[in-house]
């Protein structure tokens, strides 16, 4: 198989920002490079702010309801630039061919609908209004849902967090998308049903082959399941590569994150912490946005833009400048 | 953003403000040194504004100018009494409720505040001035035996918050008086929030006084009075529409002035708990 | 380490507890209901007693006052008598609390009506106005608090707050006299007097003292909605709704609208109150044969039982409505929390 073809999307210095007539442009994320193959699981990790969200936002194009916008770059799905399309063509991807579960399962199914009514609304948009009950009685079933027939009818305060989740991946699922967002589907869920929820999420990457982008802010749970991570600060991604590269870190961010993690922390040792806070947005310094909470930093990381992704596509690229002298050390 | 609000805010305010200064200014000199009293009677009937009567003349060939000028003391003031008296009452029977331990006392007089409360306001009004007989002094009993209902109600819930806040409990460690707690630490806190209450409720009862006035039941003629003039003047609105227009005008100016006061320290009130 | 395993139990155990969770939302949905109820009686309890008392505890006695200066000692003891005024209050309570529970509220002081009479043959006509007002204000709040939740200039917001704060200060009976004005006299488009009660053909007088009545409860009505929308706007269903791409009226009805009627519910039915004051004073200027118009008539001749009857209706009516207006607000949106 040729790179071209297995490639799903591609975004390239993806820029988003607010702009408003009058005033100067809040960048919210530059520098924004990755790429997402057929049937590949990518998890894209950082913490709050770093920009994350606004990039699924970016691809399911939800940007406008929020006055923000693409300011530059691209983002290549099945080789269609999604920063160029109007309203009807998004109507035709948005929650179709792109599905999104979102971020908060208490909050992200519609209080006054049945669970019934949500599918229907979400498979009435591909489907025959016959085939409808089964299909959703299909879809319940897909994401491991028992007593179909009584949660159907169920609103989504009957439902615990982790039911009201599946249900929501359900509807995401109804249009057989190709890629499926799923935006940090695990927040306020109890730790077993969080693993429940990533295991579902794997067989659906498994059986149905959609490849699915996970956000989320804990580098362990995506090092779990996903094939390939991204890691992003400060609205940049700052390296690239898969869960295997990842493993031995080359960014200054990444390895920090990756000591901080609780999981791997050795039993009575210093639970260690990034030092310092991400910069706010509009308060990016010169050169390497990671500069000031990095160990590693010399004359050089403060000059400049923030560095790009060194090293090919498809390998493992970091943006640091001193990224040799780390893997060495 | 929020500093615009700020601004705004405080544009209305200000404009409330003199609204409501300019009414009072004209309320207390219009009727000193104007020609014509309040009440007196010439042969000039509804006469049409001109440059001699401003507002032009009523049935009786009283000068509408000066009879809406020299009501203005008695609609805001009754309408000020019949708000304070219910304010300071609703707010001490209130906060005693919240912050008292028995359990009975609590549910019947807390159940009390809700009948009172069922019944509609303006209709509850009318039915006790119906009892006291027609009067301002009646309307303003009235309003303070309706209205501190609704005082006691936002207090008693507010008291129960106050209550449990740690300077109370730092005062009551303290070994300070009860009274003292009462009157310096709670009812202070409590009434910040009754008394914005009392500056929209303040709207309500001004047109409640004059809609009383306006039904039959108000100040006994032939003192000036807002409602009173726009009902005796109803009658001839097809002939004579000043009478009665200029009446309702300044009703509703007043109104207005005490909305925009209320509204700019909401405005005020909302950006500052944003922050 | 999170655990890879999705074992059957776990999941067994999640959706069984799930079976439950609809029959501890009926326990619970009956122990509110239950406590509201009884809420709604007592207080009930407290409208009868006000109401009772008003005739007992006014200063000087009613019965003289009713009959006037020149009425004779004699005429004075045998209406005294009548209304039972002479025994003692406890039993006058009880009286009149068994007498009202079994629809009995007493006899004018002077025709001999029933009151219950009196307010079944007028109820009508206020109820007509009432509900005519109240859908009038709910079919103009809608759009606009729709358009200026969805506007993002903040110059309409400015517009919107101090424009209905505005008109919250317009009294009701002076905008009744201009509107009488301009569409009675000007336009000749509402009758000068007269009233016919057949459904159709009485809208000819009530719509002018409905829509006027309506504009005392449009500024409150769309405060509450917009602000009710704008929380629902920062909801993250309102994005899933976007998503999903429903068609655009599905999405303001479904998505906006449905999720945040149910403050705008609850208040309606606490607004019901004020609507009631408002139609009294309509009901005097367009001379309507409403309750209203018979209370101020009761007052006026001093008929104090048709007062009292009056007041203890409306009392009743207010705290079964708000009763409704909870439970339907519940019954919407079970995020609402009864209170």
């Amino acid at each position: 198989m040729s790179s071209l073809e297995k490639k799903l999307l591609e975004l390239t210095n993806l820029e988003i920002g607010i702009v408003k007539p009058g005033r100067k442009t809040l960048v919210l994320v530059n520098q924004a490079n990755f790429q997402v193959d057929y049937g590949q699981m990518v998890g894209i990790v950082g913490e709050s702010g770093s920009g994350k969200t606004m990039v699924c936002r970016a691809i399911i194009g939800t940007l406008q309801r929020r006055g923000v916008s693409i300011i530059g770059g691209q983002v290549l799905f099945e080789g269609e630039d999604l920063s160029q399309i109007n309203e009807a063509r998004w109507k035709v991807l948005r929650g179709k061919v792109i599905g999104y579960v979102p971020q908060s399962a208490l909050a992200g199914p519609n209080p006054v609908l049945t669970v019934a009514k949500q599918l229907a609304e979400a498979l009435e948009q591909i489907e025959g209004t016959e085939s409808i009950k089964s299909r959703s009685k299909e879809m319940l079933d897909l994401v491991k849902i028992r007593r179909i027939d009584t949660v159907m009818k169920q609103y989504p305060y009957q439902l615990s967090g982790g039911m009201r989740q599946r249900v929501m991946i359900a509807c995401a699922l109804a249009s057989k998308p190709k890629l499926l967002i799923a935006d940090e589907p695990t927040t306020g869920l109890d730790v077993t049903v969080q693993s429940q929820i990533m295991e579902l999420l794997k067989e659906i990457r498994r059986d149905l082959g959609t490849a699915i982008i996970l956000i989320s802010h804990d580098l362990a749970l995506v090092d779990e399941v996903c094939d390939k991570i991204v890691v992003m600060h400060a609205g940049a991604t700052v390296e690239v590569g898969t869960t295997e590269d990842l493993s031995r870190p080359r960014h200054p961010y990444t390895i920090a994150l990756n000591s901080s993690r609780i999981d791997i922390a050795k039993p009575g040792g210093e639970l260690i912490t990034i030092k310092g806070n991400p910069p706010s947005v509009g308060q990016w310094m010169q050169g390497c946005r990671f500069a000031e909470r990095c160990d590693y930093k010399d004359t050089d990381c403060s000059v400049g833009e923030q560095p790009p992704l060194f090293g090919d596509k498809d390998k493992h690229q970091t943006a640091c400048l001193h990224a040799d002298k780390i893997v060495r050390a | 953003m929020t500093k615009k609000q700020r601004e705004e805010g405080k544009f209305d305010i200000y404009c409330g403000l003199s609204m409501l200064s300019l009414m009072l200014v004209g309320g207390l000199l219009v009727p000193l040194l104007s020609k014509y009293g309040a009440n007196e009677v010439t042969a000039d009937q509804m006469m049409s504004p001109s440059l001699e009567h401003f507002f032009g003349t009523d049935l009786l060939g009283r000068d509408v100018f000066v009879r809406v000028f020299s009501a203005v003391f008695i609609d805001l003031g009754a309408a000020f009494i019949g708000v304070l008296i219910p304010l300071s009452v609703g707010t001490v029977i209130g906060t005693l409720l919240g912050i008292s331990k028995n359990r009975r006392i609590k549910g019947v007089v807390g159940s009390l505040i809700d009948g009172i409360n069922a019944f509609p306001f303006l209709i509850f009004v009318i039915a006790l001035v119906a009892f006291l007989g027609a009067g301002l002094g009646s309307i303003i009993v009235a309003l303070s035996l309706v209205n501190w209902a609704r005082y006691a109600r936002i207090a008693r819930t507010r008291a129960v918050v106050i209550n449990q806040q740690g300077y109370v409990e730092a005062a009551r460690t303290l070994g300070y008086r009860p009274t003292r707690i009462l009157f310096r630490h709670i009812i202070p806190n409590v009434s910040s929030e009754t008394r914005a209450y009392a500056l929209s409720d303040f709207i309500i009862v001004i047109i409640a006084v004059a809609a009383l006035s306006f039904l039959g039941l108000g100040v006994n003629p032939p003192q000036a009075e807002w409602g009173g003039m726009i009902k005796d003047a109803s009658n001839i609105i097809t002939l004579a529409w000043w009478a009665s227009v200029f009446p309702g005008l300044a009703l509703s100016w007043a109104g207005i002035s005490v909305a925009l006061i209320s509204e700019g320290l909401n405005r005020r009130n909302r950006e500052g708990s944003q922050r | 380490m999170i655990s890879r395993n999705l074992s059957d139990e776990s999941l067994g155990e999640e959706i069984s507890s799930e079976q439950q969770a609809p029959n501890k939302n009926r326990g619970e949905l009956r122990r509110t209901f239950q406590g509201r109820i009884l809420r709604s009686c007592i207080v009930s309890f407290w409208v009868m007693f006000i109401a009772f008392s008003l005739l007992r505890i006014s200063p000087g006695d009613p019965i003289r006052l009713a009959l006037g200066t020149d009425a004779t000692e004699e005429a004075v003891k045998v209406l005294r008598e009548k209304f039972g005024l002479d025994k003692p209050f406890l039993v006058q309570f009880y009286d009149y609390f068994t007498g009202a529970l079994s629809g009995n509220i007493g006899v004018s002081f002077f025709s001999q009506r029933q009151v219950n009479e009196v307010i079944s043959t007028h109820l009508p006509v206020t109820a007509m106005i009432i509900i005519l007002s109240m859908g009038a204000a709910i079919f103009i709040s809608i759009p606009i608090a729709l358009s200026v939740a969805l506007s993002s200039r903040s110059s309409s917001k400015r517009v919107f707050g101090v424009s209905t704060s505005i008109s919250l200060a317009i009294p009701g009976f002076f905008l009744a006299l201009l509107g009488l004005l301009y569409f009675g006299t000007v336009l000749n488009w509402v009758p000068a007097a007269g009233y016919e009660g057949e459904f159709p053909k009485n809208l000819k007088y009530l719509w002018l003292p409905a829509l006027v009545n309506c504009f005392s409860l449009v500024p409150i009505l769309t405060r509450v909605l917009h602000s009710s929308l704008m929380d629902t706007l920062d909801e993250e269903f309102v994005e899933t709704g976007v998503i999903r791409g429903v068609s655009k009226i599905k999405f303001y009805w479904s998505y906006l609208l449905r999720p945040s009627l149910a403050p705008t519910v609850v208040l309606m039915s606490y607004m019901v109150g004020v609507m009631i004051g408002g139609t009294v004073v309509m009901e005097t200027i367009f001379s309507l044969p409403g309750i209203g118009r018979e209370l101020i008539q009761a007052v006026s001749t001093r008929d104090y039982a048709v007062v009292q009857g009056i007041i203890l209706v409306f009392g009743l009516i207010v705290v079964f409505v708000s009763f409704v207006g909870d439970l339907l607000g519940y019954l919407l949106d079970r995020r609402v929390t009864l209170s």
